[in-house]
Formats: structure tokens, C-alpha cells, sequence
């Protein structure tokens, strides 16, 4: 959706540079980098963003989180088609209140790996949040997978989580229209 | 229930749809008593805002009783008689709590889209597209209302509905385009449009102190309207050139402030507006900007512009030159209705203000399609709509 992108033929479209086009392997790997800024304490955002069984309330379509142990956790993601994606993650970083590092049990089906920082944000504004992930699957999985699932492309589907999450801690609850009265039925724009 | 629902380019319909439902804790469900028909939803009717969806429910402007209310509403209650705010805020973040509720981050489900057009997305609106959140408007039998005791002004029961509906809107965004000329003793504001947001101004800006108000436009009828609140009015086509005009008649000066309250469909017959509608009608550029232009000509030297008009998209041919070399400042935006809505109640009752003089058509909700074509066709002596629901 960009409904203001010009339209104006007459301009002139700017020449990419001249250099010669990547080659992008399917499995190559992709840094995806978000931040946002909560208006929460550190320790407030940390304490919520540790207990993965929470995850579930404002990612869409993540059916549990199992916490397995200290450091290892179980993900079930539900796709459009009824079928379910499952991987294990372990925790490599922890420093309460700051930092937490993850990446996924060597053999996973869904490879990801990231690091989050929590920082006091100026002024008592709350807490910045940064992501900073990667995920890296064979044949582009995820990104398949995501698109099958919501038919999105996975980095916005990562930044409307980070949106919800901010929502769901600001607030107590998550923006919704789904199941609103309309004259038609359903709404493709919206979930 | 029945609703208005927005069908396509100039087809607004009266539909049957479910009734809504709580979808959220923070939600109430009011019964709808009277809804009116704003200036900013003929753009959705003529076509230039996009995402919006047929059967998509309109309406920003609207008031009733509280049938329902969710598990963590607090304020409100079962029987109050509430104004909504067209604007949908969570009242936590930080926007909200420096009380810029237009710019609450929380509220608008499809945010990502206006954070691709704007660089951040301000709060959802009801009825105003699905980039704005895509939330079912108040030209409805009921509305479901979102953060309810933040997007609600209970108001005293034995007032009619008349007088308070227009805090849901104009009467906020004409009163914070005055305030936001910073008005001093002596000041003359200069308004483009005398529609009815124009006419709030009006009203706010004399009340805000301003000694003069020049209006501009063609309609004779509400270049009466605004004559008959004290203004001093141009009709644009009995003048030869309209910057000359106001620039003697504020003494070579040019007016302190300018506002324009006419947006992205100004109606001028100049050169550049000739070519926007060309544009526009070929969707060369999104906006009609000429009213906006004027106003930053036609302003002081270190003035204020100031925009209650809504815009959209890319401008062209903006005199930014102009702006510069006067080192204008600008003021716009949605307005943050939730901080106006008491105090300007609080006149309301204290009688200072009463804001009902821009009605002149009353309608039945069956005759709500129609009145959005006469809205539309006949805009001299139709300055605004309100729609009984019940």
C-alpha cells in the first residue's frame, strides 16, 4: 500500500548506480534491526520480555511458548493451513534488566538468532527496546512461511509485533477492528 | 442496526449490519442519538482518501447514550450522555500524556501503513479509512467506542444534543486553529473557508482576542454565516487579485495569522488551482492545495499559518520561498480533541459559547444518503448536516 508514491511520468526516474546486481542466495542471511520505545521501566519490559510464556499475547498467530528450562524454550507457530511450525531456542546472554541473546537449538526447522537491549529511555520516557535479529533458513523458509501465514513479508510482520508489544504493555490490551459491523463481510486490510 | 456505509466514489448507502460488540476491555457501546456529517468526510466521498473499503461504516461526529461498557472501563457509565471525539486515543502512551491525543501511538491496528506515508503514524479515527485504523464510525444506530473513559466527555443530561455534538469535532478544531495563532491584542487572523470548521474559528479566534476576522470564500451563504459572527468577508470572485485585497485591507501589513480551514479541495479559479484539479482529476498529485498557497502569501512577516484543513499527500507548487523569506510558523494537524472537549463544555454551559448557529440542515438517518449529496451539490446554504439516529 503507498498510494502517494508519484505517479508523475514525465519525471525522470533516478538511474540505480552501476554496479553489478548481487546475486541473493534463498538461504542467505537476513539482519533485521527495530527499535521502539515503551513507556515501562527497564525492569518492567525485561521481567514481561523474559517469561516467554507471555509471547502468545501479542504475536499474532504464536499459539505457546513451553518454557522447557532455565535457558531452553519450546515455539509453536500456527500457519494459515492449519499445519504448525515448531523450533527450540536457547537463551546465550542474559543480563536482567539490559540484555537478552538467543538463537535457535542447532538442527531447528526455524533458525533466528538476535540479541535485544533494553535501555532507560530520557526523562522517564520509559524504556528503548532494541531487536537486532537474524534468521537464516534454508531455502528461505521463514520468509515463505510468514508470507504463507499472513501474506506478509517477515520484517513487517516482526515490526507490527514490536508494535503490538509496546500496545500491549502501554495499554492492557491490542488494537483490533476484527469483528467489527461493516455492510460487506470481512476486511482484507485488517487483523 | 442501521448505519451509513461508505460504497465507493459518491455512493453512500443506509445499510443493515450487526450491531457492534465490546472487542476490547477498554470498550463501551453507546446508543447514538444524533451523528452530524463533517466537511473532512465529502473528501472520502469524493474519492481522495485512499484505503477506505466498501461497507466501510462512516461518520466522526457523534454522541449518545452508553449502552455497554467493557471490564476495565472506569469513568463512564451504563446511562451517561457522552460526545465521542473523532480522534481514537489510548490515554498512556507518551503522546497521550503530554495531551496530544491525535498522536496517541496505540490505537491504530494498520499503523504500519501510515507509517510508510508519514514517517509515524498519528491515532486512528473513527470512519476515516482503514490507514487510520479502519474503525466503524458514529453515522451508526450504535457505535463501539475504544478507550472509552479517555474517548468520551460525559455531558449533563438536561443540555441538547445541539449544542454539545460539535465538541466531537469542529468546534475543538476551529478553537486549536485559533490558539494556535497565538493571538495578541490588535491581531487580525485571515481564515480561508467559511465551512463550518471556519465558523468555529471565527468565533474562537474573537474570543481568543483577535480585534479583526477576514474570511474567504464564494459561498454567499456562508460568507453571510460568517459576517453575522463579526467577520469582515471577501467573496474571492468579486475581487481582482485576493492578495492585494487583504493586504490593503490590513494596511500593508498582511494578516498576523492565516488559517486555512478549507484543505485538500480548495475551489480557487488561479492558475496553480487550475492545474491541481487537472492533476488531481489524473491523479498527478493528491492534494488541491490553493487555499493553503493564498495563506502563505498573503501572511505577515514572522505570522502564523495555520492548518485545520486536512491534507493527505504530496503537495505541489507550495510557495516555500515565500515562507522562508517571511520566516513564517506553521501549525497543523488533527486536532487533540480530548484537551479541548471540557473546557470548551464548561463555556458551553457558562453560555459564553454555543456552537449550534452553523446547523441549517437536520435530517432523519433515512435521509442520510441524501444528505450527503446535498452536503456535497449545494455548499452555500448547506453549511451543516446533523443526522437524527434514533
Amino acid at each position: 500500500m503507498d498510494p502517494f508514491v508519484s505517479t508523475n511520468k514525465d519525471e525522470v526516474q533516478p538511474q540505480p548506480p552501476l554496479r553489478e546486481k548481487v546475486e541473493k542466495k534463498p538461504d542467505e542471511e537476513l539482519k533485521s534491526r527495530h527499535a521502539v520505545t515503551i513507556r515501562k521501566s527497564p525492569s518492567e519490559v525485561y521481567t514481561f520480555f523474559r517469561d516467554f510464556k507471555n509471547f502468545p499475547l501479542f504475536i499474532q498467530n504464536l499459539i505457546q511458548v513451553q518454557v522447557l528450562s532455565e535457558h531452553r524454550s519450546h515455539w509453536i507457530l500456527q500457519l494459515k493451513n492449519e499445519a504448525t511450525v515448531e523450533w527450540d531456542i536457547e537463551i546465550i546472554q542474559e543480563i536482567p534488566d539490559q540484555l537478552l541473546a538467543w538463537r535457535s537449538v542447532e538442527g531447528s526447522e526455524v533458525e533466528t538468532a538476535g540479541t535485544i537491549r533494553f535501555e532507560k529511555a530520557p526523562a522517564n520516557r520509559g524504556t528503548v527496546v532494541r531487536l537486532a535479529m537474524d534468521y537464516s533458513l534454508p531455502g528461505g523458509k521463514l520468509t515463505e512461511l510468514t508470507l504463507l501465514f499472513t501474506g506478509e513479508p517477515p520484517e513487517l510482520v516482526i515490526m507490527k509485533n514490536i508494535k503490538r508489544l509496546k500496545a500491549y504493555l502501554e495499554t492492557g490490551e491490542l488494537p483490533t477492528i476484527e469483528g467489527q459491523p461493516s455492510s460487506t463481510s470481512g476486511s482484507s486490510l485488517t487483523h | 442496526m442501521r448505519a451509513l456505509c461508505w460504497q465507493g466514489k459518491h455512493d453512500v448507502a443506509l445499510k443493515n449490519v450487526k450491531d457492534p460488540s465490546l472487542l476490547n476491555m477498554h470498550d463501551a457501546i453507546i446508543k447514538v442519538t444524533t451523528a452530524a456529517i463533517c466537511g473532512s468526510d465529502l473528501h472520502l466521498y469524493d474519492g481522495y482518501i485512499p484505503t477506505m473499503e466498501k461497507g466501510d461504516i462512516l461518520g466522526h461526529e457523534t454522541m449518545g447514550e452508553v449502552v455497554e461498557v467493557g471490564s476495565a472501563v472506569k469513568k463512564i457509565k451504563v446511562g451517561d450522555k457522552v460526545v465521542i471525539p473523532f480522534d481514537i486515543a489510548c490515554g498512556s502512551c507518551q503522546f497521550c500524556l503530554e495531551q496530544e491525543f491525535s498522536a496517541c501511538d496505540n490505537t491504530n491496528p494498520n499503523s504500519h501503513m501510515a507509517d510508510k506515508l508519514y514517517g509515524y503514524s498519528g491515532s486512528a479515527l473513527f470512519g476515516y479509512s482503514h490507514m487510520f485504523g479502519g474503525y466503524a464510525g458514529g453515522q451508526a444506530e450504535f457505535l463501539r467506542v475504544p478507550f472509552a473513559d479517555t474517548n468520551s466527555l460525559i455531558v449533563p443530561k438536561d443540555i441538547s444534543d445541539e449544542k454539545v455534538l460539535f465538541l466531537s469535532d469542529i468546534l475543538p478544531t476551529g478553537y486549536m486553529a485559533a490558539e494556535n495563532c497565538h493571538i495578541k491584542p490588535g491581531d487580525t487572523v485571515a481564515i480561508w473557508g467559511a465551512g463550518a470548521v471556519g465558523q468555529m474559528a471565527i468565533r474562537s479566534a474573537f474570543l481568543l482576542g483577535a480585534e479583526r476576522v477576514l474570511v474567504i470564500d464564494h459561498y454567499e451563504g456562508r460568507l453571510q454565516m460568517a459576517a453575522e459572527s463579526g467577520a469582515e468577508v471577501i467573496d474571492f470572485e468579486d475581487v481582482e487579485g485576493i492578495l492585494d485585497e487583504i493586504k490593503y485591507r490590513t494596511g500593508g501589513r498582511g494578516p498576523d495569522a492565516c488559517i486555512d480551514a478549507v484543505g485538500m479541495e480548495a475551489h480557487g479559479h488561479t492558475v496553480t488551482a487550475n492545474l491541481d484539479r487537472v492533476k488531481a482529476a489524473v491523479m498527478l498529485a493528491t492534494d488541491r492545495p490553493d487555499a493553503l498557497r493564498q495563506a502563505i502569501q498573503a501572511c505577515k512577516k514572522g505570522g502564523t499559518v495555520s492548518v485545520p484543513g486536512v491534507y493527505g499527500g504530496v503537495l505541489d507548487k507550495i510557495p516555500f520561498g515565500a515562507a522562508f523569506a517571511k520566516g513564517l510558523t506553521f501549525k497543523m494537524g488533527q486536532t487533540h480533541t480530548q484537551r479541548y472537549m471540557q473546557p470548551l463544555l464548561d463555556r458551553i454551559v457558562a453560555g459564553e459559547l454555543d456552537p449550534s448557529f452553523v446547523i441549517t440542515h437536520r435530517v432523519r438517518i433515512d435521509s442520510g444518503p441524501d444528505a450527503y449529496k446535498t452536503f456535497s451539490d449545494k455548499k452555500s446554504e448547506c453549511i451543516k448536516v446533523i443526522i437524527q439516529m434514533h
